[in-house]
């Protein structure tokens, strides 16, 4: 019950991708059913697959880097239809539309189903395991049925709302990021906001080298406290969100920059009207669909910035050194080190403290860490949906990957495993700690 | 030989070649992204190390400057037909609306009324040239030479770039020529609140040519070098001792420890010993690096042990745990850069220009754009032409109104003899 209702929006967003694919091939639509029907299968299959063979990462990896590629594509189709309609001399003809190919069709339904059913069955399998046949048969008449029940919904939508070959790719790229953004390992938009984050941390840097320009050192300080807002969590998130809506808005320009045919060979005013304001009317309908997709976009935004995950994340227990300068954690206390969780701790001395946190990997493994990394604001970490993530940057850190250096990986620490307890130097922490801290707070808003 | 000419006319002078090359390098990056954590320096020194790739790139200024070639020779066709001149070119090429009509022009009526309308006008034999605002084509030249002075510095810069880190210690020769006579006589730092920078750095160098001086913005040129002063340190003379030490050590180190509480650290060779450095903030609130007065905390660690730790006054001495440390003397450091770049200059001068080429368009697209209109007979047949940089709702309207006006006749023109308003001809 609760995995048909976490299915619930991620099969409305294939509902919508197979009305909008009907809407713009609306001439053999038994054979799109077919395509999308079995494309989003095959999605089913080849997701389940990949999840078997391969540990999640590596699969909601792969998923995530096609979505990621259309989106891409999304860019490049945009920008090319801008870059149409602002060309000197560019002027549309009325009814003047390609009639799209029986292969387009097919291939656009087969991409979309397969993706939508790999991100389908990816948010089923959180734990990165394969799922059961019985629930991914299920999942499949489900998608199947829904596709028949959107093709056939489709007739009710007003005619006058047409789709073109750049809304209709807006809106299906929009509908399967819309899916992706309800499961951490294949939200796009966070990492993209780390992405720019450091685009831009890396371009003001290498600008400053190129043009010779003094360092923060001889800055006047308010002039420098605005060059720091460019190295800010929130110029990360609005500069995604301008790459994030930004395709929508090209595409949503170019139709609205089209420009009026021309009407210098008709002599009739009433006819030169009525030619411009049919004209105005068919491209104000066109831009239903890309305001649509650009609503869906913002709504994956809001998923991506307030996921639905419940963080473990437990309050630091303060710990003490011994005599000779260790703290020792017992494994098998009130906190069972090796219960898969993530365990904080806090230990202060002379003023200085250091929070860290000791962690069982999937492999069974012991990891301590600082509960900071080497490149954000050190604002800790929490655990969800076999990851630790980062609660600055937001990054998805793989249970497997902790404890092993670089990127935002929490910084590893030297500590000795006995058989019943976990010691780990009570100096070095502290001294770990302070060197990272200090790295990460000489850039205002951390060092991304 | 035109179809020879065909391609390379195609790679340079298209409206898609920048664009294309942009996206090229987009991808690029996004593609460096997923295997480097440092992707821009990643993608830079591609740049610089592959010939293929800084062809990509030098295909955006060769585009903006054949681009800009070809912008203006339209333009001077453009500007000759409007001057009454037989065009070189198709009227289509340099208009972006022509309609022919039929029949004879009534010029003088034409003239009369589109000076109704606000147009500047020339009647020229067969020919009636209209227009009104000023042109956007000084923008966009200015925009093209932007690009193109940016993106040539950028190539220049990126493939050709040499930096070298240096430390200019007082008293020590300068270091780009270490066997010359050019001495570093005297670092100073003094507060100065500018536009942007609150301090001034003056590094003399006194040589045979006689005394230079570097400062920190805009950077010196010294033998074809850009002096860039990066960061501040000091360079004090170390005198350690240990308990299980059979001697003690003596040498000058460089701590780049400026601004207080960043620190750097010292190892003392073949002894396992490491003191990490850090400079206290003034108590009376100077700074110290100007003052000269200045007290570094220290911390002597041994295999990355902590062993003793305190705070040592330039010139003073410490003693503790068997271990003695004290500093007999300092010299002001300045961690520079020493680059060669010619690259600098044109991405300085881009700057400029698309400043300039912002500061033309806004007022001029906002307030007064181009708009021009042409009506020209030859052979029995009317050539009508428009153009509009902006507003071309209004421009449309009065261009149909004429052309209404040539179809009906000068007397029966809407049979009225104001001119209607160019709104209501929509």
């Amino acid at each position: 019950m609760m995995s048909a209702l976490k299915l619930m929006p991620l099969l409305l967003a294939w509902g919508g991708i197979v009305a909008a694919l009907a809407r713009y091939f609306p001439a053999r639509r038994t054979w799109l059913l077919i395509s999308c029907a079995s494309s989003f299968v095959g999605g089913l299959a080849g997701g389940n697959l990949l999840l078997t063979l391969f540990k999640g990462e590596i699969a909601s990896g792969a998923v995530k880097s096609l979505v990621g590629m259309c989106f891409l594509c999304l860019w490049v189709v945009a920008l090319a239809a801008f870059y149409r309609v602002t060309g000197s001399g560019g002027r549309s003809i009325p009814g003047e539309r390609k009639k799209p190919y029986m292969s387009v069709a097919s291939g656009a339904a087969s991409l979309a189903g397969l993706l939508a059913g790999a991100i389908c069955v990816c948010r089923l399998a959180p734990q990165g395991a394969g799922v059961p046949l019985l629930p991914l048969f299920v999942l499949g008449v489900a998608g199947a049925l829904l596709a028949a029940v959107a093709i056939g919904v489709e007739r009710f939508v007003p005619a006058d709302i047409t789709v073109t070959g750049e809304s209709l790719l807006a809106l299906i790229v929009s509908l399967l990021l819309f899916a992706s953004s309800f499961s951490l390992q294949l939200d796009l938009f966070s990492p993209l906001s780390m992405k720019v984050m450091k685009f831009i941390h890396d371009f003001v840097h290498q600008f400053f080298e190129s043009m010779l320009m003094p360092d923060h050192l001889f800055f006047r300080r308010d002039v420098w406290e605005y060059i720091g807002y460019l190295f800010g969590s929130s110029v990360g998130f609005w500069g995604a969100l301008l790459i994030w809506f930004a395709p929508v808005i090209l595409i949503c320009a170019a139709i609205r920059l089209e420009r009026l045919p021309s009407v210098v060979h008709i002599r009739q005013g009433a006819q030169r009207r009525k030619l411009l304001a049919a004209f105005i009317r068919e491209r104000r309908c066109r831009l239903t669909v890309p305001c649509f997709a650009m609503l869906i976009l913002g709504v994956a935004v809001y998923n991506s910035r307030f996921p639905r995950v419940e963080y473990w994340d437990p309050k630091p227990v303060a710990v003490a050194m011994n005599a000779s300068g260790e703290i020792v954690i017992p494994k098998k206390a009130e906190i069972d080190l090796e219960d898969g969780k993530l365990h904080k701790y806090l230990f202060k001395q002379g003023g200085r403290e250091a929070r860290f946190m000791i962690l069982s990997t999937p492999d069974g493994h012991l990891t301590v860490t600082l509960d900071a990394c080497a490149i954000c604001k050190p604002d800790g970490y929490g655990q969800a949906e076999g990851a630790v993530i980062c609660y600055y940057c937001k990054t998805l850190i793989p249970l497997e990957t902790v404890g092993k250096p670089g990127g935002c990986n929490p910084v590893p620490v030297p500590f000795k495993v006995g058989a019943d307890r976990v010691s780990i130097d009570a100096m070095t922490i502290l001294n770990r700690w302070s060197e990272t801290v200090t790295t990460t707070s000489r850039i205002k808003g951390g060092g991304k | 030989m035109r179809r020879l000419l065909t391609l390379p006319r195609i790679l340079f002078a298209s409206r898609a070649v920048t664009p294309l090359a942009m996206l090229f390098f987009l991808l690029l990056y996004i593609g460096v992204a997923f295997f480097s954590p440092e992707p821009l320096t990643t993608l830079i020194s591609f740049i610089r190390n592959y010939i293929p790739l800084a062809a990509i790139l030098a295909l955006i200024p060769v585009n903006c400057a054949v681009r800009l070639a070809m912008e203006l020779c339209k333009w001077g066709k453009r500007r000759a037909v409007m001057k009454g001149e037989t065009a070189k070119s198709s009227l289509e090429d340099l208009f972006v609306e022509t309609v022919r009509l039929s029949g004879t022009l009534p010029l003088a009526a034409l003239k009369e009324r589109l000076e109704g309308f606000g147009y500047r006008t020339r009647l020229t034999g067969s020919s009636l040239a209209a227009w009104q605002g000023i042109s956007l084509l000084p923008a966009r030249l200015l925009f093209l030479a932007a690009t193109f002075c940016l993106f040539t510095g950028i190539l220049i810069s990126t493939t050709t770039r040499i930096s070298q880190r240096v430390a200019v210690i007082e008293g020590e020769p300068f270091p780009l020529i270490p066997e010359g006579s050019d001495r570093v006589e005297r670092i100073t730092f003094a507060d100065r609140r500018g536009f942007f920078l609150e301090k001034t750095l003056s590094v003399e160098v006194a040589g045979k040519d006689g005394k230079k001086e570097f400062g920190i913005y805009p950077p010196a040129l010294y033998h074809g070098f850009f002096v860039y002063p990066r960061y501040l340190g000091v360079a004090p003379l170390i005198r350690f001792a240990a308990p299980d030490l059979q001697a003690d050590f003596e040498t000058h180190v460089i701590l780049m420890i400026y601004p207080p509480g960043k620190e750097d650290s010292a190892n003392i060779p073949n002894t396992g010993y490491r003191i990490v450095f850090s400079m206290a903030k003034a108590d009376d609130g100077d700074d110290p690096f100007h003052s000269g007065r200045m007290t570094l905390l220290f911390r002597i660690l041994q295999r990355d042990k902590p062993v003793t730790s305190g705070t040592l006054a330039m010139g003073g001495e410490f003693e503790g745990d068997g271990y003695r440390l004290s500093f007999p003397e300092f010299r002001r450091v300045v961690a520079t850069d020493l680059v060669r770049d010619h690259g600098v200059i044109p991405i300085w001068a881009g700057a400029l220009f698309f400043s300039a080429a912002l500061l033309f368009w806004l007022p001029v697209r906002l307030f007064f754009p181009r708009r021009e209109m042409l009506f020209m007979e030859t052979a029995g047949v009317v050539h009508a032409c428009s153009r509009a940089e902006g507003g071309r709702v209004r421009h449309g309207g009065v261009f149909l109104e004429a052309l209404d006006f040539l179809d009906a006749g000068v007397t029966v023109a809407k049979g009225q003899d104001e001119p209607l308003r160019a709104e209501e001809l929509l």
